[in-house]
């Protein structure tokens, strides 16, 4: 037992709050050391500490404590208490009410409503600007089919057979560019099967002139 | 014919009914178990408000606000719940922030308006009577210690805890409670044999 611990036990010592083993080596260590002794009989010596005598004056408060506590119990089980923030709720310790103003809903709603707007403007210019060039795309087919047909019919007026005028009768720089590799060529070709093929098999309507 | 006798069974007082009675009777009963629970510590917990605060009003609204908060709690009424350390652990919480939201809870009272004249005149009698008890030499001394010697002192000294009790209430070990109490004497002893030093 050292000195530090007797200025830790001083007052259960004092108070017999301690073990019998701990009593008995406290008393040993004041009997060697005159500083924790002073110590002991100092907080030994002080007056008892009385609480303040408030029964008679406290009387009337009292009497209306249960009241006023009945009124506190049922205002804070009301979910509309009048209090302007969460953070009065919890300095009153009340319980929160259960349906607070949805003060950021607005704003969230607005944000939302906006971006689907633009999300249908969006869509809708999209959406125009696709039937437009599928509009570009038929009028440029529609006039590469003109020009194969009227090509067709000179050929065959000038030579009576489309199979041996045709390299003569079209030039180099006359031939659609857009035919695929795959695609047969036009010596190939019967006269009956031309129709079917410009119409059906092109689908990239570009015409070198 | 034997007529039935009339026996009086005298009522135990809200003071001296114990925790385990009441969580019997709550069991049943809860508003009834709740009811004696405020009986038998209303006066104490408002004591101790008041030996902290040192001002009823503050100490009213402190106290109510405890049995509110145990209203709520559901624990309250469980076995091995150890509801007096509970009800001392929040009412002294909540007077150590009771100055910090002193200016707000004021704003609040006076829109609940909840104080009539005659009340608000008793709490000025009792802040008197405070103030003189606590102009006697020892209660004065107190005033010089920490906030936490001085709790510790009010605990075990005014309100009558048991260093237990007073560690369930702080949430502090055993050991703490004794070297805490015992260097609250110590440095009180200082004070109430050198109070010269304390006006200077």
């Amino acid at each position: 037992m050292n000195c530090w611990r007797i200025q830790n036990l001083v007052a259960p010592f004092l108070e017999g709050e301690l073990p019998d083993a701990e009593t008995s080596a406290v008393a040993d260590h004041l009997e060697e050391c005159s500083d924790c002794d002073a110590l002991v009989q100092s907080v030994a010596g002080l007056p008892d500490l009385v609480p303040p005598d408030l029964t008679q004056a406290c009387a009337g408060v009292l009497d209306a404590f249960d009241d006023a506590l009945a009124e506190r119990i049922a205002l804070s089980a009301m979910p509309s208490l009048d209090v302007d923030t969460v953070e009065e709720s919890a300095a009153w310790g009340v319980s929160q009410p259960a349906v607070l103003p949805p003060r950021r809903a607005p704003a969230m709603r607005t944000w939302a409503l906006t971006a689907a707007a633009g999300l249908l403007v969006l869509l809708a210019g999209w959406s125009m600007h696709t039937q437009q060039r599928i509009d570009d795309l038929e009028q440029s087919l529609a006039e590469r089919d003109d020009l194969i047909r009227r090509l067709e019919r000179q050929v065959i007026a000038a030579n009576g057979s489309f199979d041996d005028a045709l390299p003569q009768a079209v030039g180099a720089e006359s031939v659609p560019v857009f035919l695929p590799a795959a695609a047969p060529s036009p010596q190939t070709l019967s006269a009956g099967a031309l129709p079917a093929y410009g119409l059906a098999s092109i689908d990239r309507p570009r015409i070198v002139r | 014919m034997a007529q039935a006798t009339l026996k009086l069974v005298p009522q135990p007082s809200p003071q001296a009914i114990t925790e385990d009675e009441i969580k019997a009777i709550a069991a049943r009963d809860r508003n009834r178990g709740f009811d004696l629970l405020v009986r038998k510590y209303r006066d104490r917990i408002y004591y101790h408000a008041l030996y902290i605060t040192k001002d009823s009003q503050e100490a009213f609204d402190v106290a109510q606000d405890v049995f509110v908060r145990a209203y709520h709690e559901s624990r309250i009424f469980d076995e091995g719940f150890r509801m007096k350390a509970w009800l001392f652990r929040v009412c002294t919480n909540r007077c150590y922030n009771i100055v910090r939201d002193k200016h707000r809870r004021g704003g609040i009272l006076d829109r609940l308006g909840k104080q009539n004249d005659a009340l608000r005149e008793q709490h000025r009698a009792i802040d008197d009577v405070l103030a003189r008890e606590l102009s006697e030499e020892m209660a004065a001394a107190m005033e010089n210690l920490t906030p936490e010697h001085r709790t510790i002192l009010i605990l075990r000294y005014y309100d009558d805890l048991s260093y237990q009790e007073i560690a369930d209430t702080l949430s502090i070990k055993l050991g703490t409670v004794m070297s805490r109490l015992s260097r609250a004497k110590a440095r009180l002893a200082e004070h109430v044999q050198r109070p010269e030093e304390d006006q200077a």
